[in-house]
């Protein structure tokens, strides 16, 4: 049965407690829980939930070594919540000359594809568990001579892990960047997609942006609805990020993905 | 024989050099006025000129914009009286901090907060709450209690000035405020979250 589910977040924690029926996976921001002084919350929560670990600033796009203590830190919250698959992005947030602090494109090149797999496959080793990877939404659209898909494709292959799709990402670059999100997605084997990522955009002058902070559209749900066809998905999880969601709202965004799950 | 001075100076690739004009607008500026000449000058590996020409600068200006807007949204989060003290320019402020400064680590948005609201200061901005750069001191410096007064601690919808009092307890942060009768307490307006 597929989980439902939502990140962690502290305005969620009281309700979190009373272990809501829809909350059945709880996913973990790693670099939340990096000081010492949250660990002991931290293993509360993995004893009350199945939890997966995602996080954000290891920049496995960059060619060159992983920063060793971020990996470690990675490594250190992986070991204390046991979760059933850990997750990255498929892009980068720092160079040697500067962190960028946050999630952008990588090019779609042997070079780059090359830096992904070998970093998944170290995080991999190190913390001893399923990796999947985020695809992430961008301003720019990817550059390079591959085909988004067939880069995600061999990506997975050689460096055996997953996807974590995040619909409402893909939905926002088909929009801004003009394709069609299901002939993209027709390019990825639907086995690969263990977990999805859902949330409501916004729009301002014709463009979307990922704001996390609205309730989802029909029209990402109707994507949703499409890879659950044929895609044997273990996980949906609610990407609402903003410090005022209240409980009701997150249950209510709950009930319309579990009501879209309950046909298939 | 090849000497220090005559070594080839070393190649970069397309990430780093488009992680550069991300960050850099005066770079990207140039950029985007002739390419070829700035991938020269920043010594971009053969390999990737093609990348450079690739890539859409307009989009790439885009994404360096959404850069600062979320680091912005972070820190307007974490010194909101600041941001509200220094007014409707406060973007603007942040986009003149934020092009020199990229903090770094998992706690960077804290750092980046406290490290506008020193610049702010530096340039004798109005408006600053205190107590929030206090806040971020005692978070960043991982103490585990620290005692400072302020003219402008929050509390509730007021601002008073006072002696704060903080401390960590099983990794929760705790305070206490004792108001001292130095001036008037400052309403806040709207109202904080």
């Amino acid at each position: 049965m597929t989980m439902t589910g939502v990140g962690y977040r502290s305005v969620l924690s009281g309700w979190l407690n009373t272990q809501p029926e829809l909350v059945q996976c709880l996913e973990i921001t790693a670099e939340h829980f990096y000081d010492p002084q949250h660990e002991t919350h931290l293993q509360t929560l993995a004893d009350q939930y199945k939890t997966c670990v995602h996080a954000l600033g290891l920049s496995l796009g960059t060619p060159g070594p992983l920063d060793p203590n971020q990996l470690n830190q990675y490594a250190r919250v992986v070991e204390l919540t046991d979760p059933a698959w850990i997750s990255e992005h498929i892009s980068y947030t720092r160079s040697n000359d500067v962190d960028l602090g946050h999630l952008n494109p990588v090019p779609l090149t042997q070079t780059y594809l090359d830096a992904l797999v070998d970093h998944t496959r170290e995080i991999a080793d190190r913390c001893q568990k399923p990796v999947i990877l985020e695809n992430v939404t961008a301003h720019q659209k990817p550059i390079g001579d591959i085909y988004e898909p067939n880069f995600i494709s061999e990506l997975c292959e050689r460096a055996g892990c997953g996807l974590l799709l995040d619909i409402t990402n893909l939905y926002i670059n088909s929009h801004n960047h003009h394709y069609d999100p299901k002939h993209w997605l027709a390019g990825i084997d639907p086995e690969l997609i263990t977990q999805i990522h859902i949330v409501g955009y916004i729009q301002r002058d014709g463009k979307l942006y990922d704001s996390h902070h609205e309730p989802i559209q029909n029209e990402i749900l109707d994507l949703l609805d499409h890879v659950l066809k044929t895609s044997p998905v273990k996980a949906i999880t609610l990407e609402r990020d903003d410090d005022e969601v209240t409980p009701d709202q997150v249950t209510s965004e709950l009930t319309r993905i579990r009501s879209r799950l309950d046909g298939h | 024989m090849a000497t220090e001075n005559t070594q080839p100076k070393p190649t970069i690739d397309w990430l780093t050099l488009e992680s550069r004009l991300l960050a850099d607008r005066e770079l990207r500026s140039r950029f985007i006025l002739d390419r070829q000449a700035v991938a020269k000058e920043q010594r971009l590996s053969p390999a990737d000129l093609g990348l450079a020409e690739q890539i859409d600068t307009n989009q790439l200006e885009q994404q360096a914009k959404a850069l600062i807007d979320k680091r912005y949204y972070e820190v307007a989060e974490l010194i909101p009286l600041t941001i509200q003290g220094i007014g409707q320019h406060s973007r603007d402020l942040f986009d003149v901090y934020a092009q020199s400064n990229w903090p770094t680590g998992h706690q960077r948005h804290l750092t980046d907060a406290l490290q506008f609201h020193t610049h702010l200061r530096s340039h004798r901005a109005p408006g600053l709450c205190r107590a929030e750069a206090n806040r971020l001191r005692f978070i960043l410096d991982e103490r585990r209690c620290m005692c400072r007064l302020a003219l402008d601690i929050p509390i509730h919808y007021h601002t008073y000035p006072g002696l704060e009092l903080l401390w960590r307890r099983k990794g929760n942060l705790h305070r206490y405020v004792i108001r001292l009768a130095l001036g008037k307490s400052v309403p806040l307006t709207p109202a904080p979250a």
